[in-house]
């Protein structure tokens, strides 16, 4: 397949150029200052390009970064819960795919044929433009041919013979399945609603033909695709609220198993066991140590590290003959499973996450590593790696080889992710008239040297300064992220400093696994972690009124030493996430 | 030759502020004298007819990038040679050569397009509606290339504005929430590998900030578009459980709408326009379950081989895709499954590797290369070519009256840029087909410096819709002098 035969067009691709001397990097924007004036990522975009979360507008108010102005802010409100909009916003296609399978055992990639999802930052979410005619026709579809599928298992799926009990069996198991597809009790309105579409399509048919119909009704219903998020009042209003219970249910299980909720969390909900902390605390746990949160944590970190489209990427076969599709879904399989490994299983801790000497592998990856799988060896073993070399996920083969080109690495690439997901500071695209054609590798030189104008050029340093450095950390790592000594005929380089960063966060490093040790105890990073997740959890953009909710995160994380495990537990606790405040007030 | 009932939007005989052409201005617009005046169709008015005659289509065609260029200055000039009524194209347009008779050429048109972003971006923007790329706002926030963010464009497409009109010369008679409408679908949009949405990638628009999406897998494409199709010859083979299915997905939809309106009141007003959005394409889909089956009464309609599957991450090559994307739109233009389409190749910014001519470097990569590219990227647009060649080789083999179903399509290529080093002018368009509805054939124009827009307003009035202007950027600016007739 070719490279990037669906690249968005991306400034990340083309901020890998070296700047053409007839143009140069005239008019370069002026980086963020020192400290946090920016947006903390991205704003509500739509689709972002394959390199960067960044943009500059939210759903309206700027938040600070800097963790004084953030408390300033937080304390502006008083004591009045203040926090950000929820939005109406559709389920993902991922979310599709798990809520069919928990509903319905479908195991099939069921989804398929929608049209893309949106992106919140670097996460999928489809909070932002309203559906398409196209795409409502594509549901359509979706649940005709989802509704043909469990026909056969008509018995199995109801409990109960539609056959020989008629309308009695249509009207409990409306009742029961409603409950799950909706995510909540149905009202004796709607229950009378889909009996009539039963009896509409058992009349002069089947039971079958009245239970197909009941599928393709249940699996278009807007109460199924969106995630439909209500105070417990039940009222619209302008003020925080807290979460009606079943909404809390929903929240959590897409948040932390990016699907459905399961009876014993729906069971809680109704007693509405979940405004007592306790009980919601042990239902946190409880779904914590469920293996289908290892999903929804793979997903956080696919997206956060913007590997998701990694096998969408063709590398030179002349120079990588080892890279096919086996090998990328190996490094993709590697880095969800670490993830979830480090946080669920074991110690929970970002330090761990950032600088492991321990990865879990599969197959192809030990020659990539240099490594002989061992004679016992099952793929969920932890396997060590050399410390020299490397240093957790960001140094795990699935990242530097999305974040490279097909014939060397991308220095460029590397250094935004780091800079914008990993420190949460938005940088500007390239200026207009920046040409973006990479040179071509050469031996005699690295690739360092070949980006050096980025560094000497004035009008590039301004932002390149800010970049480069923290992709060159990777150099050992090739396009592939096999690790090397050298680079063409020179030796590598991976040395940097940090610039731009809080004060906790200064120095030099000689390589990745230096880099990364210095940022796992740097608040900037913790701060950003903290963000990244509570996007993730709450699908939608910190705003200045989440203020106090996030001043909370920050802390909490930082007291607990950086564990993730716990950061997770005081996101689904906050006050962000058990409440709604479901409009500004607009007319 | 036989006399036959043509449309020409530019006589006398219209309504509206139109400019109106005496026959001897047209010709001396043509640069012909008097002795080319057999040549010229004739200038009668007349409606589409409601007979049963068969309707206008307009289909809308996007290849990517701009003609050839080394730098801002060092551009090629496609301009076709020889007599404006019998030139020679040029090597970019050249496979178009069997099907020139039916070709016209509106050199030297400036793309009115700009805005936000880049020229890829606003280019996209602008090509099918004249109207400015807006800058990015909370809703919309794209990438507009090498530059600034952007939003979505601020305005229309052609064929959305042609395709929401209704009326005895348009492709519909008959309005938009018509109970039993004409065809399943009021537009189709088509595409091959269109990239993910942003302002780079989507041309089509229903409204100012409003894009519309293509379908980008033609198996469901296929599936959709032929589901109730009427092969003819085979009348009476329709689904008998036709009417039952209308019944079964009425209540289906009932029943969503009402969901719709319980959730309504439990959201911020801020979440409506999602729900509208929704209802919207319910109503739709009950809309489509009242049509007449697509087919009946045409005499050429059949149903296309099954296309291959294509999802987002796998499927055939790119040039694999195309033909079986082209053959899916011809057939459903022949089968009445629609009457206003657009069909888009790649994206503004096409990143595709033409590995089949040879190429190693991706396109738009090339067209920025500091070394001549400029061959490469002219077999490019030749190889592109040779699809349109294909396109409009199908269109017109589906017998239609006394002619084709081209004579009653137009048929428009358009690119997002004049060159590849980001000028706007000389943009490579094309038109072809329509001659039963007044379009020039076989005509080289020289348009040098006229603004695009004009020719938009002039598809808009082929089409039938009667309207002066198209988009913001060039308002009122009437329509092109001499592409019709």
């Amino acid at each position: 397949m070719d490279e990037d035969i669906r690249k968005r067009p991306g400034w990340a691709f083309l901020a890998t150029a070296v700047v053409l001397t007839t143009l140069g990097c005239e008019d370069a924007v002026v980086p963020p200052a020192d400290g946090g004036s920016t947006d903390s990522g991205s704003g509500g975009t739509i689709a972002t390009d394959g390199g960067t979360g960044g943009s500059t507008t939210t759903d309206g108010s700027s938040i600070p970064t800097d963790p004084d102005e953030l408390r300033a802010a937080c304390d502006a409100s008083g004591d009045t819960l203040s926090l950000g909009l929820t939005k109406l916003r559709r389920l993902t296609k991922r979310q599709i795919n798990a809520t069919l399978r928990d509903l319905l055992g479908i195991e099939e990639d069921a989804a398929a044929g929608l049209a893309p999802d949106e992106h919140l930052g670097p996460f999928e979410n489809n909070a932002i433009t309203p559906i398409t005619s196209l795409l409502v026709e594509q549901h359509q579809e979706l649940a005709k041919a989802v509704a043909a599928s469990t026909l056969g298992r008509q018995d199995e799926i109801t409990g109960c013979s539609l056959e020989s009990e008629g309308a009695t069996c249509a009207a409990s198991f409306i009742e029961e399945f409603g409950r799950r597809a909706f995510r909540r009790p149905l009202s004796a309105e709607e229950v009378a609603g889909f009996v009539e579409l039963y009896e509409l399509g058992e009349s002069g048919v089947d039971a079958q033909n009245g239970f197909r119909l009941l599928m393709e009704g249940f699996l278009q219903s807007p109460s199924f695709l969106y995630h439909v998020d209500v105070p417990a009042s039940g009222q619209v209003s302008t003020a925080p609220e807290a979460a009606e219970q079943y909404t809390l249910a929903s929240r959590l299980s897409y948040f932390l198993w990016n699907s459905m909720p399961d009876d014993a969390l729906l069971d809680q909900a109704e007693a509405e066991a979940l405004a007592d902390p306790s009980a919601l605390e042990a239902e946190i746990t409880r779904m914590l140590a469920d293996d289908k949160a290892a999903e929804a944590i793979a997903l956080f970190h696919e997206s956060w590290l913007e590997v998701a489209d990694l096998r969408n990427r063709s590398k030179d076969g002349d120079l990588f003959p080892s890279y096919d599709d086996a090998l990328a879904s190996a490094m993709l399989a590697e880095t969800g499973r670490f993830s979830d490994q480090v946080i669920r299983a074991g110690d929970g801790l970002l330090t761990t996450l950032l600088t492991a000497d321990f990865t879990y592998p599969e197959g192809p990856l030990f020659e990539l590593y240099g490594l002989t799988e061992p004679a016992e060896f099952a793929v969920g073993d932890q396997v060590s790696v050399a410390s020299t070399e490397r240093s957790g996920i960001f140094t795990q083969p699935a990242f530097l080889t999305r974040h490279a080109h097909a014939n060397q690495t991308s220095p460029v690439h590397r250094g935004i992710i780091i800079r914008e997901n990993l420190l949460c500071q938005t940088m500007q695209p390239p200026p207009p008239g920046v040409d973006n054609v990479v040179p071509e590798p050469n031996e005699a030189t690295t690739t360092r040297e070949r980006i050096l104008q980025h560094q000497t050029d004035s009008s590039c340093a301004n932002c390149h300064s800010l970049i480069d450095p923290l992709g060159l950390a990777f150099e050992h790592f090739d396009a592939i992220g096999a690790y090397r000594t050298e680079d063409g005929l020179g030796a590598v380089d991976a040395s940097g400093e940090f610039t731009n960063t809080r004060d906790d966060l200064e120095g030099t490093f000689t390589d990745a696994a230096g880099m990364m040790a210095m940022m796992a105890a740097a608040s900037e990073v913790q701060d950003c972690v903290a963000n990244q997740w509570f996007r993730f959890a709450l699908g939608r953009m910190e705003s200045l009124d989440d203020a106090c909710s996030l001043v909370d995160l920050h802390d909490g994380f930082v007291a607990s030493g950086g564990n993730i495990k716990t950061l997770l537990f005081l996101i689904a606790q906050s006050d962000a996430f058990t409440h709604v405040r479901s409009t500004a007030g607009a007319p | 030759m036989t006399r036959r009932r043509i449309l020409a939007p530019f006589t006398a005989q219209r309504r509206g502020p139109i400019i109106g052409l005496s026959r001897r201005s047209m010709l001396q617009a043509l640069g012909l004298g008097a002795a080319a005046g057999p040549l010229l169709p004739l200038m009668n008015a007349s409606g589409q007819g409601t007979d049963g005659s068969p309707p206008k289509r307009l289909l809308l065609v996007f290849t990517p990038d701009g003609a050839a260029a080394l730098d801002w200055n060092e551009r090629i000039d496609w301009r076709p040679t020889g007599p404006a009524n019998d030139y020679a194209f040029h090597y970019i347009h050249e496979p178009l050569t069997p099907m020139k008779p039916k070709i016209s050429v509106p050199w030297g048109l400036t793309l009115t397009a700009g805005g936000a972003g880049e020229a890829h971006a606003y280019g996209m923007a602008g090509l099918w509606t004249a109207a400015t790329l807006n800058g990015p706002s909370a809703e919309a926030d794209f990438d507009g290339g090498n530059g600034n963010r952007t939003g979505w464009g601020s305005g229309a497409s052609v064929d959305q504005l042609v395709a929401q009109a209704s009326g005895p010369n348009l492709p519909y008679a008959l309005a938009t929430d018509a109970a039993s409408p004409e065809t399943p679908y009021r537009t189709v949009e088509l595409a091959v590998q269109p990239g993910d949405p942003t302002s780079t990638t989507r041309m089509i628009y229903s409204a100012p900030d409003t894009p519309v999406f293509p379908e980008a897998n033609p198996k469901a494409a296929f599936d959709r578009l032929f589901a109730g199709v009427v092969p003819s010859g085979e009348e009476g083979t329709a689904d008998p459980n036709a009417e039952r299915i209308k019944t079964e997905q009425g209540a289906i939809v009932d029943l969503l709408q009402g969901d719709l309106a319980r959730i309504r009141t439990k959201v911020g007003s801020e979440d409506y326009a999602k729900l509208d959005a929704h209802l919207e394409g319910l109503l739709a889909l009950e809309q489509k379950l009242n049509a007449a089956p697509p087919g009946s009464g045409s005499e050429s309609c059949s149903v296309p081989g099954e296309p291959p599957e294509a999802g987002e991450w796998n499927g055939p090559p790119y040039d694999e895709l195309i033909a079986p994307t082209m053959d899916l739109t011809a057939h459903m233009l022949a089968c009445d499954v629609t009457r206003v389409a657009s069909l888009q190749l790649s994206y503004g910014f096409s990143n595709v590797t033409h590995t089949w001519l040879g190429h190693d470097t991706a396109h738009h990569t090339m067209s920025h290369d500091e070394t001549d590219r400029r061959q490469e990227l002219q077999d490019i647009d030749n190889w592109y070519s040779q699809q349109i060649l294909y396109l409009l080789q199908k269109l017109d083999s589906f017998a239609e009256g006394d002619g084709t179903m081209l004579d009653n399509t137009l048929v428009v290529w358009g690119r997002e840029l004049g060159s590849t080093a980001h000028r706007m002018e000389r943009s490579p368009l094309v038109i072809a087909g329509g001659k039963n509805l007044g379009v020039a054939q076989a005509m080289a124009f020289d348009f040098d410096g006229q603004e695009h827009a004009k020719l938009l307003v002039s598809i808009a009035n082929i089409m039938g819709l009667e309207i002066n202007s198209m988009g913001n950027r060039v308002p009122d600016s009437g329509g092109l002098a001499g592409i019709l007739v």
